[in-house]
């Protein structure tokens, strides 16, 4: 009972601190206030505390993780790799034009966040700016269809290639960082791509952005329709989850993952550092690139502000949220943080409560998110039969 | 003992501020020999490791392996070249399996890129199976290959301490330097670890041991360097070592001398 005891105290405080203010009836409403919202907080914490709540929360949460895994390994076999295939190709004649949007917007999300989860979750390089890549993107194929009026397609490699090579450069300087002091720089990274984006006026017209961007060509077909963007896409995200789940199971993905658990005992068996952050720095970029190059060919427009510090946390959000290093993991957390908004699209004004709200929840529960990640990382069927299965992961 | 030396160290000298470290230490090791390098706390012996291999850059003097300079080498290229180490302090790779941390081990050893990662062509399979095979075998070899898929931090301490010398040995070394290998070990464990140490040499692989287990390091030596302060104070088989009045002065004061 002694955590009650300090609400109708905070409710005295705040009273007090609002007496100059609000006045008698003011202070005395701000007070009462205060102390209801304490007393509901604690309670709130204490009913989440109890073992049974959190337990079961903590399990909705797994199952929802492991049917996901489940899934996706159901896929290894092809029948139902091929049938998971007809579904999602189906859903653009099921669903509206919005709701396919939507999915179209979910689908460079998961995009995003797998090239992020190859810097942060497989290298352990924790990166605050990644939507600066994603800018590169978009603005390299917007000015490239604009000016000299390039396509999409070569627009799309040299989207992707010019995001990695900024990777690079950002890589170069921030080869000594670690932890907190590389977030700091990569940050700092992030917010000087956005001015430099919103400033530059000759070149990319500042805020106002850049308009009549090109879209898609496939011989006379044009894409047009969010439909054809979510076949798009929908092909990109799959090669992405096979490329990055392939580095992932082979010498580089052990690399990065022992560089993440121990950087100088790496270097010392053979890990070049450079090397290996320099490469997690540009493959993970140029994802970035890739999105940005769809997303400017979808919009046909851009400008900054869709390039803004937030996004990168959200993206950082759905690694974390999904499971850092976890493939699926990733793309779960992806789609759950686009979905989450739009099913809450009608609470309006408590939308980022909710969201928020949501977030710390889950986090609380299952630090590690939805997935962990699991599997050696190892060609599949390099693992000779006779291994001793023992412990496991 | 006229054979050439393996790793050569002359007037090797790492200052740290106004601590001085090394001080123009001499140090041979030549093929096939274990030779343990002892003395007190604060002797300078995980410098000496931490120089030969990169990690510091020495502040005067050379260090030469199979006759070339590695002086200036990142600890990655030290380890290309043939040095492969311990540490004293265990830094297995924990989140990681035993056979993965071997298999990071090997990294050195394998060919495989970013482009061949992602084809996966029939070649980069074959080193990926070559390569677990070898590490499996490593993993045998130190006697941990049933705990070939358990994470790295759930091995008991020995078992620990196994794994990284099957991690050391998976890029093929031709020197091995073991940072106080038996540390924390049982003495059923410290004998099963010299007989491990004299089946690492007669696989071909030089050993350089740092160690405050007298009975392991006696044991067995071919030879015996004895450091303190960052110097050499004595040098030569185990049995005349233990005599050497400057080496009991060293480990017990003047008093005892």
């Amino acid at each position: 009972m002694r955590s009650f005891a300090s609400a109708p105290l905070l409710g005295l405080w705040f009273a007090f601190l609002a007496l100059p203010f609000a006045g008698w009836r003011g202070a005395l409403w701000t007070g009462l206030a205060c102390a209801a919202l304490v007393a509901a907080a604690r309670t709130l914490g204490r009913v989440l505390r109890a073992e049974p709540v959190a337990r079961r929360l903590a399990m909705a949460q797994e199952a929802i993780g492991e049917s996901w895994e489940f899934m996706l390994r159901g896929t290894r076999d092809w029948r139902v790799a091929a049938l998971v295939l007809l579904g999602l190709v189906a859903f653009p004649w099921v669903l509206d034009r919005y709701k396919t949007d939507v999915l179209v917007v979910a689908g460079i999300y998961v995009m995003l966040s797998l090239g992020l989860n190859v810097v942060v979750g497989f290298a352990g390089l924790l990166d605050l700016g990644y939507v600066a890549f994603y800018a590169v993107g978009a603005y390299s194929y917007a000015l490239l269809s604009t000016w000299y009026g390039l396509s999409f397609w070569p627009g799309l490699l040299g989207g992707a290639a010019l995001a990695a090579v900024f990777g690079i450069l950002l890589g170069i300087p921030v080869l000594r960082l670690r932890g907190d002091y590389l977030a700091i720089v990569t940050l700092g990274f992030g917010e000087i791509i956005r001015i430099v984006l919103n400033n530059w006026d000759d070149v990319t017209r500042g805020p106002n952005g850049i308009l009549g961007i090109g879209r898609p060509h496939l011989g006379d077909f044009r894409f047009s329709q969010p439909m054809h963007f979510f076949y798009l896409v929908l092909a990109l995200c799959l090669i992405t989850m096979f490329i990055v789940g392939r580095l992932n199971r082979s010498r580089i993905g052990r690399a990065w993952a022992a560089m993440r658990e121990d950087e100088s005992a790496a270097e010392c068996m053979g890990v070049n550092l450079v090397h290996a952050k320099l490469l997690a720095f540009a493959f993970g970029a140029s994802w970035a690139g890739l999105g940005g190059v769809v997303f400017a060919a979808k919009q046909t427009f851009v400008s900054p502000e869709s390039f803004a510090f937030f996004e990168s946390v959200i993206i950082l959000c759905m690694v974390v949220l999904g499971g850092m290093g976890s493939v699926p993991g990733v793309v779960l957390g992806a789609l759950i943080l686009v979905a989450l908004p739009e099913a809450l699209r009608e609470l309006t004004l408590f939308r980022p409560m909710i969201l928020g709200g949501a977030m710390v929840l889950m986090m609380v529960m299952r630090p590690r998110g939805f997935l962990r990640e699991r599997g050696l990382r190892l060609a599949e069927g390099a693992l000779p039969p006779g291994v001793p299965r023992e412990e496991g992961r | 003992m006229s054979a050439a030396p393996l790793l050569e160290c002359r007037a090797l000298t790492r200052r740290f501020g106004g601590l001085v470290a090394l001080d123009a230490l001499h140090l041979e090791v030549r093929p096939a020999e274990v030779v343990g390098l002892i003395g007190p706390n604060g002797a300078g012996k995980t410098t000496a490791f931490n120089v030969v291999t990169g990690i510091h850059p020495p502040t005067a003097g050379e260090v030469s392996f199979e006759g070339r300079s590695v002086v200036g080498l990142r600890p990655s290229a030290v380890l290309q070249r043939g040095i492969a180490r311990t540490f004293q302090n265990i830094r297995l790779f924990r989140g990681m399996t035993a056979l993965e941390n071997a298999l990071v081990g090997r990294h050195a050893r394998l060919r495989t890129g970013p482009l061949g990662a992602i084809l996966r062509s029939r070649r980069v399979v074959e080193e990926e199976r070559a390569a677990v095979d070898f590490a499996m075998e490593l993993l045998r070899f130190t006697g941990i290959e049933r705990h070939a898929l358990a994470r790295a931090d759930s091995l008991s301490y020995g078992d620990q301490r196994r794994a990284e010398i099957a991690r050391a040995l998976a890029s093929e070394p031709r020197l091995l330097l073991l940072d106080e290998p038996a540390a924390g070990m049982n003495p059923r464990e410290k004998g099963v670890l010299n007989e491990l140490i004299l089946a690492i040499r007669d696989r071909g692989v030089t050993v350089l041991l740092i160690e405050h287990d007298m009975r392991v390091v006696m044991g067995i030596s071919d030879r015996v360097v004895v450091l303190d302060h960052g110097q050499k104070i004595a040098e030569g088989p185990p049995d005349a070592v233990r005599r050497d009045p400057r080496v009991l002065e060293a480990y017990l004061g003047s008093a005892h001398a």
